[in-house]
């Protein structure tokens, strides 16, 4: 950025230089919010991105009304530091989208684990608790004997 | 209970239990869908449905103060890069269509930008006053309103003097890489609000 801006003190900015810069910074903008919501999409921690853009934003803002009151110097400082800002949103996007990504694959694999060792858990102690519960069944029916109620026994004897 | 009864009772509890414990994992699999909507609206001096002129006069004069709330509210899943156009009318020229989310086809004569986290709720403030007004073979002209500070050329012409300002929603497309009003789901969505008001010379 210190860069630009001494070019802008060494020669003299015309509307032409300002209205490049316009359309550049407005590019730039737009790069920067679809990189936010790259980082949303992988389910990233945008707000402070969000908040970042808003103030290129804003210097875009002021850029635009000092051009029209034909500030160009003004304008094309506000512009930089638009097109700076929303470059440094660009790399920071970069990073919290690698961060998203692992975090989401570490939690995924986590959940995977989990549900992988519960399931089996679950699959060895249904089969477990079955065999127990059958054997106890059995054991009990065999240990049943017939009774013949008295109702039966008078039925029989008519 | 038989043992064919205890059976079915327990391969049901199974297999419940066997779905509970792969339940996290179908949910990170399958995102929870959400109804997108955004809200516009335009609120008084206290941020109220009430109160939008000095003493609720929408006669208004040169150099009076007039203070709204411009409401926004996003609820679309994720951030949005909207734009708010203000377009000063008359009562005969045409305003937006939200049936077919068609804006008022005239420029704005001011625009803000910003982006708006997924549930975030913006309130902008926004100033007015008429600057100059000209009456020109019985039509009254408003020539430039002060917005937000800044001096903006409208020259709207009515002849009652009765305007409206319009306040539309624009919304940057990835599809299209432009800004468009309202957005695209199943069908179209433009949301605008106006106010009308009475200018005298």
């Amino acid at each position: 950025m210190m860069y630009v801006i001494s070019i802008n003190h060494c020669y003299a900015i015309d509307e032409s230089d300002v209205s490049l810069e316009i359309a550049s910074s407005e590019n730039s903008v737009k790069l920067a919010f679809l990189s936010i919501l790259e980082v949303e999409r992988e389910g990233g921690e945008s707000s402070s991105l969000v908040v970042d853009l808003n103030q290129a934003l804003d210097y875009l803002y002021e850029g635009k009304k000092a051009m029209e009151s034909g500030d160009y110097e003004e304008a094309a400082l506000f512009l930089n530091k638009a097109s700076y800002d929303s470059e440094q949103i660009i790399i920071k996007a970069l990073d919290l989208k690698r961060y998203a990504e692992s975090r989401s694959e570490v939690s995924f694999k986590n959940q995977l684990v989990f549900s992988s060792v519960a399931a089996v858990i679950i699959i060895i102690l249904g089969l477990v608790g079955w065999n127990l519960f059958q054997s106890y069944y059995l054991r009990r029916a065999l240990q049943l004997y017939p009774e013949v109620s008295r109702e039966q026994v008078n039925k029989n004897q008519v | 209970m038989n043992l064919d009864d205890s059976k079915i009772i327990y391969i049901s509890t199974f297999f419940i239990l066997l779905l509970i414990s792969v339940f996290p994992l179908i949910r990170l699999s399958f995102p929870r869908k959400i109804e997108p909507f955004f809200t516009l609206s335009v609120l008084g001096n206290d941020s109220r449905i009430d109160n939008y002129f000095p003493d609720n006069n929408q006669n208004i004069e040169i150099g009076n103060q007039i203070k709204w709330m411009i409401y926004l509210y996003n609820h679309m899943g994720e951030s949005k890069y909207i734009s708010i156009r203000i377009k000063l009318l008359n009562s005969t020229m045409i305003a937006p269509n939200s049936t077919i989310s068609k804006p008022s086809p005239y420029l704005p004569i001011y625009e803000y930008r910003m982006i708006l986290s997924h549930n975030e709720t913006w309130i902008y403030p926004l100033e007015w006053s008429v600057l100059k007004v000209i009456e020109n073979n019985s039509s009254i002209i408003v020539k430039n309103i002060v917005i937000n500070e800044e001096i903006v050329e409208a020259n709207a012409v009515s002849i009652t003097g009765n305007f409206r300002l319009v306040i539309e929603l624009w919304m940057w497309d990835i599809n299209t890489k432009d800004f468009i009003f309202g957005w695209r789901e199943n069908i179209n969505y433009g949301p605008w609000n106006q106010i009308w008001f009475n200018v005298s010379t």
